[in-house]
């Protein structure tokens, strides 16, 4: 092909060009500067942050990795962190640096853009778009007549083999924590061990689940709503549709994703600019319209296409009203035998 | 052993022409030749090691390589010595030279017996990474003997080695040969290792063999100038032959054999010629060897001719000295000038 | 000069101590926290033991298969008269990019409805399996992804390997397979155990596939309690810290003796050994392999990525730039990780000290500490020790970590380029040029070449699709393709992660071929 010297060229090319590349993009450290750790991927509030820059004038650095993994790092870094804001996918990786003390307190004004159920009762964090937790199910492989109102329906022996559930994920502990609260730890510690009877298919996360459903794998999973809207956009002939359980069922809560300041931010007032931007009308009207989400602030709508939702169910907001929280979840997932 | 008009090529692109040679029960031929010309390759078309396009070998009475015949090499009954020995790093000279001895009754008297029949009987448990290069082509040499073959096939065995073991090493090598007996090729491009080991030698070039005889005839009677000059120091000058004299810068010279008069190319060794105290030709260059000196002598009425190469005993002139240039052979070798040019 | 063997260099051995040194951060991180942090050694026990014995018995299957099957491919692509050897070397290297959890991902497509494999299978009568999930399935895709750990270094070590050993076994009575059994594999067996390790490693460290497929393994519980129950998060991670210890220096144990330096290099261009009757057999054979581990996943991967495509949702030039940084970071690494572990190699084989043996162990280790837990340990080095906080979030801490993470991959492939050089030629090019770097670029690093790039190649292809370390300590807004692809296929944007995938096996496969394949 080419010759050795034209090679060792584009090489030194590409080096020099990645430097400078990589120079430029973090370039932008001026005065007005909101560093956030946001568990909340680039594609699903990367424009409200582009916007909230332009409204502001501050810019707005940001570190995107997965929930879990940011808020560990935030408490290894400890002062040290630059993160002045941290989004969370769920509550979970919210609650853990709650308990660590690594959140400060949101004042009353922003605490009061959304409803109590969906806001920490500490005031540590603040939901600012929900998931519904849904079965999806694949149109090919199960026919509507015998999807269940219930999660407990799950239990029954007709679904033997059927079920996807993601149990090392935080949107499904979150969802068994919230279980817990409603229905008390025998409840859930029975369905657990009921749904591992069943041979429930453990896989890592709801997007692994919507596409193993997708593709006829498994008939049914355990989900937030959210993911396959999204696959529904990447492919119309995704072979999966959501399914919500009754409202009333505490299979049908909402899961929020969420907001919070870290501890000693010297930029808590911009923050709270932030978070306020994120439950403004702008931005939730994205997490509705191109998300697919259920917006949280009061009158904004869902999109026209999402079934509604009831405001009254939120999963795994209070770990501490639970003995053992969080950790006493995973343990009931793990001894039910769900991972194996 | 009979291997006749062998084609071979690599990789589409041909390296053996029609090569044959005949070797003789308990004789060593040296296969000599340039680097490139084929001689290895004829090697491993007789070892199996590398398939013929064309051609036969047999070994004994047994046809090996034919149009339709093709013996794998471990069924050829073929002993192979190689340039680097080719040890197995990984077992002890024992291992080794038992490595051919798999399932035969008295595997391991073989073994030692072979070991102490190269010198190397202290050094059975002694793995090849310890062991000198000399050292280990003995070993590698026993090895190859163990299993009694048909045919040796040295690879330019001695190479690898240091100018001043190489010579100990081949004596050492031809000595045991002659002991066992051992029908044996030998590849060398090195031509003071073909005449000393081979019994008789066959000169390859460009895939083809252009010679086969024994040194003596070789060196006196090559076949044309190219032979001449790769199996020893030639000087090659021009004359007109009448018919039995070839008339030269150095005289009137009788010539071996017969051919059409007119222009040849005259075959002139260098201890053919001497040089006494004269006027014709000055001396270029000396180099003086304790037995024996070499004089580069110029011939002054002859511009644009080589210089000649003249060895004589004596060594008394210095570079400079004017001299005259005697031939004191016998006769000489011609080849008529238009075949020489066409051989280059 | 000193480099005797009695005394070895001080500045050798200094670097040894520092190497050990800096790749035993995460090991000793994880043991502080877990000590720390005081999980209940008999809950974890009874929790961990099932998918310790699990992840044991898969790292063992998939490191046989692996092993087997690069070994063999090794052979075909270099020693045979294989058609298309030259672009086999290549194609057949690239299973080892995709990422574990898209590679996994893309494979199971594959076999759904609409893939190639579905198609395959259906198309000779057979019932494409429904669900392909658990031991066998988990089996077999590591091995798929994992064999090029295995072939990179042993068709190394087969290119330098002197033809003259195998025909030398043939004259003597052996068969064609004879011979390769008893003299050619007892020369790569060092290769083969180096890229068997490695596989084993990755197997035993891998989250991603293994989780897709359905398999529970002991990384699993490392994650699934790192927020929930971190004791016996950290608890797991020892273990698993620990077994990969152990089994790197039985490793180095069973490896080559030390004192048997049975290392050759070869000095003519070896002809091909013609398969004959059976070379259709093999080419079906390799093409079966490049099918199923590499074909079938980027057909997945583009059919994802071509409905973004065609759509406009997905904008290829928005990827210039994490191409750059990623090419970047993987050919910085690749260089800086075979020039640190070099030297080990060097007064580990030349020298026999023990000090390196030590600090290999710790490098080859490296290996099998997830991603995640090399990130936070040098977060916490970074921080905690005085003076070095500077370095936090920094370009230099980022490679640090691949390097500290990849260095193994390096490492297996220099000894065997050190065992390369023998010690006669070692000696007469000291005679020949009295100075020691020309003598090194002159006569020694021509031998060490092919095990050197053999090893830079294993770490950049590793380097490039990192993902969990990438995230957390690449400064903030350095985008790699492995960043976006992660973002992408996180929240289910199969179109952009396709994308992304099929530009990061392209930029694979070039880097490979550029500074790798042409240069061995």
């Amino acid at each position: 092909m080419f010759p050795p010297k034209t090679a060792r060229l584009a090489i030194v090319a590409l080096l020099a060009g990645a430097l400078v590349a990589s120079a430029c993009s973090s370039a932008s450290d001026d005065g007005n500067t909101l560093t956030i750790y946001s568990g909340r991927t680039e594609d699903l509030i990367d424009p409200i942050l582009d916007d909230f820059e332009a409204e502001t004038g501050i810019t707005v650095v940001r570190n995107y990795g997965d929930s879990a993994d940011l808020a560990l790092l935030i408490d290894e870094e400890g002062d040290a962190t630059p993160a002045d804001v941290f989004l969370s996918q769920s509550p979970g990786a919210v609650g853990f640096l709650d308990d660590a003390e690594r959140l400060a307190p949101l004042s009353g004004d922003v605490l009061d853009l959304v409803p109590a159920s969906v806001r920490d009762d500490d005031g540590f964090w603040v939901g600012f778009s929900g998931r519904q937790r849904v079965l999806v199910y694949n149109t090919d492989l199960v026919d509507p007549s015998e999807l269940p109102s219930s999660i407990f329906d799950l239990a029954d022996p007709a679904w033997f083999g059927r079920i996807g559930v993601a149990p090392s994920n935080g949107s499904f502990q979150d969802f068994v924590t919230s279980l817990r609260t409603t229905n008390g730890d025998d409840v859930a510690q029975e369905w657990l061990e009921a749904l591992a009877a069943n041979d429930a298919q453990s896989y890592p996360k709801n997007s692994a689940i919507v596409a193993a459903v997708g593709r006829g794998e498994v008939d049914v999973g355990l989900v937030n709503h959210y993911y396959n809207y999204r696959a529904l956009a990447e492919d119309p002939d995704h072979r999966g549709l959501n399914h919500q359980f009754d409202e009333t069922d505490p299979g049908s809560v909402l899961i929020v994703t969420a907001a919070s300041i870290i501890e000693g931010s010297d930029q808590s007032e911009e923050a709270e600019q932030l978070i306020e931007w994120l439950l403004g009308d702008s931005a939730q009207r994205f997490f509705a319209d191109e998300t697919f989400e259920y917006p949280l602030a009061p009158g904004v709508e869902p999109a026209a296409d999402i079934p509604p939702a009831s405001f009254a169910a939120v999963g795994g907001i209070d770990f501490e009203d639970l003995g053992g929280g969080l950790e006493a979840t995973r343990e009931m997932i793990t001894a039910a035998g769900l991972e194996g | 052993m009979n291997v006749t008009q062998i084609n071979a090529s690599h990789d589409a692109v041909p390296v053996l022409h029609d090569a044959s040679i005949v070797v003789e029960e308990g004789e060593m031929m040296a296969l000599l030749g340039p680097s490139g010309c084929g001689k290895t390759t004829l090697l491993r078309v007789i070892a199996g090691l590398h398939r013929a396009d064309s051609g036969t070998v047999v070994i004994g009475d047994q046809t090996v390589t034919s149009p339709g015949t093709f013996i794998n090499p471990e069924q050829r009954r073929v002993g192979m010595l190689f340039q680097d020995g080719a040890l197995f790093p990984h077992l002890t000279a024992a291992e080794n030279v038992r490595f051919g001895l798999r399932g035969r009754s008295a595997a391991k008297q073989r073994t030692s017996d072979m070991l102490d029949l190269v010198g190397m009987g202290g050094y059975a448990d002694r793995l090849p990474g310890t062991l000198s290069g000399g050292q280990q082509q003995r070993v590698a040499l026993a090895r190859a003997l163990a299993p009694e073959p048909a045919v040796l096939l040295l690879d330019e065995p001695f190479s690898a080695l240091d100018a001043g073991l190489r010579v100990q090493v081949r004596r050492d090598v031809k000595r045991i040969l002659a002991d066992v007996g051992v029908t044996t090729i030998l590849v060398t491009h090195d031509q003071d290792e073909a005449f000393s080991m081979g019994d008789r030698v066959a000169v390859m070039s460009d895939g083809i063999v252009v010679q086969e005889g024994t040194p003596s005839e070789l060196y006196e009677r090559p076949a044309n100038p190219w032979v001449a000059g790769f199996v020893g120091e030639a000087n090659l000058i021009d004359g007109q032959y009448d018919g039995t004299n070839a008339e030269t810068a150095v005289g009137s010279l009788v010539v071996r054999g017969d051919g059409p008069a007119g222009d040849v190319q005259v075959l002139i060794r260098p201890e053919q010629l001497a040089v006494v105290a004269g006027s014709a030709a000055v001396i270029d260059d000396v180099e003086y060897y304790g037995h024996d000196a070499r004089y580069d002598v110029r011939i002054l009425d002859r511009p644009g001719e080589p210089t000649l190469g003249v060895r004589m005993t004596l060594a008394e002139f210095q570079v400079g000295d004017r001299v005259d240039v005697k031939f004191v052979g016998s006769s000489v070798q011609t080849w008529p000038t238009e075949q020489a040019g066409d051989s280059d | 000069m000193s480099s005797t063997r009695s005394g070895t260099p001080n500045w050798l051995v200094g670097h040894a101590v520092l190497v050990g040194a800096v790749f035993a951060l995460p090991g000793l991180f994880v043991f502080f926290r877990a000590a720390q942090l005081g999980g209940d050694l008999g809950s974890t026990a009874s929790e961990v033991v099932g998918p310790l014995g699990r992840s044991v018995l898969l790292a063992l299957s998939v490191g046989a298969t692996a092993t087997a099957l690069g070994t063999m491919l090794a052979w075909l692509v270099v020693r045979s008269d294989l058609p298309g050897r030259r672009m086999w070397r290549l194609l057949l290297v690239l299973p080892l990019v995709f990422p574990s959890f898209v590679g996994a991902a893309a494979f199971l497509t594959s076999l759904a409805p609409g893939g190639l494999l579905h198609g395959l299978i259906e198309s000779v009568g057979l019932e494409p399996p429904r669900r392909f999930r658990g031991f066998f399935p988990a089996w077999m895709v590591l091995t798929l992804f994992t064999y090029p750990y295995v072939l990179l270094p042993v068709a190394a070590r087969l290119r330098a390997l002197p033809s003259s050993l195998e025909e030398g076994a043939r004259v003597l009575g052996r068969t064609r397979l004879g011979a390769i059994r008893s003299v050619t594999l007892p020369q790569l067996r060092p290769a083969m155990l180096a890229g068997g390790l490695l596989v084993f490693l990755y197997t035993i460290s891998d989250f991603g596939a293994v989780q897709l497929l359905g398999y529970d393994t002991l990384t699993r519980v490392i994650f699934a309690t790192r927020l929930s129950n971190r004791g016996v998060s950290f608890l797991s991670a020892t273990l698993l810290i620990l077994l990969a210890v152990a089994i790197s220096a039985w490793a180095r144990s069973a490896g080559p003796d030390q004192l048997r330096p049975d290392e050759r290099v070869g000095r003519f261009e070896r002809p091909a050994e013609p398969l004959g009757s059976i070379r259709l057999v093999a080419l079906g054979f390799v093409s079966a392999v490049a099918l199923v581990a590499l074909v079938a996943p980027v057909l997945s991967l583009l059919t994802w990525s071509i409905r973004g495509l065609a759509d406009g949702r997905v904008d290829l030039g928005e990827l210039a730039v994490p191409l750059l940084n990623t090419a970047f970071v993987g050919i910085v690494t690749a260089i800086l990780a075979v020039v640190v572990v070099v030297p080990l190699a060097v007064v580990t084989i030349r020298h026999r000290s023990k000090v390196a043996n030590v600090s290999s162990v710790a490098v080859t280790g490296g290996f099998a500490v997830p991603g995640i837990v090399i990130a936070l340990s040098l977060v916490f080095w970074a921080l905690n020790t005085p003076g070095f906080s500077f370095i936090y979030q920094t370009f230099p801490l980022l490679i640090l970590a691949y390097v500290i993470h990849f260095g193994s991959q390096a490492l297996g492939a220099a000894e065997i380029a050190v065992r390369a050089v023998p010690d006669e030629i070692r000696e007469s090019g000291r005679l020949l040029t009295p100075s020691r770097w020309l003598r090194r670029r002159q006569v020694e690093f021509p031998l060490m070449r092919p095990g050197l790039a053999s090893g830079a190649g294993l770490v950049l292809l590793s380097t490039v699709k990192e993902l969990p370390a990438t995230l957390l300590l690449a400064p903030i807004g350095f985008e790699t393709l492995s960043t976006e692809i992660w973002g992408a296929y996180e929240d289910g944007f199969y179109a952009s992660a396709g994308t992304s995938s099929i530009v990061l096996v392209a930029l694979s496969g070039l880097l490979t071929w550029a500074l790798v394949l042409r240069r061995a």
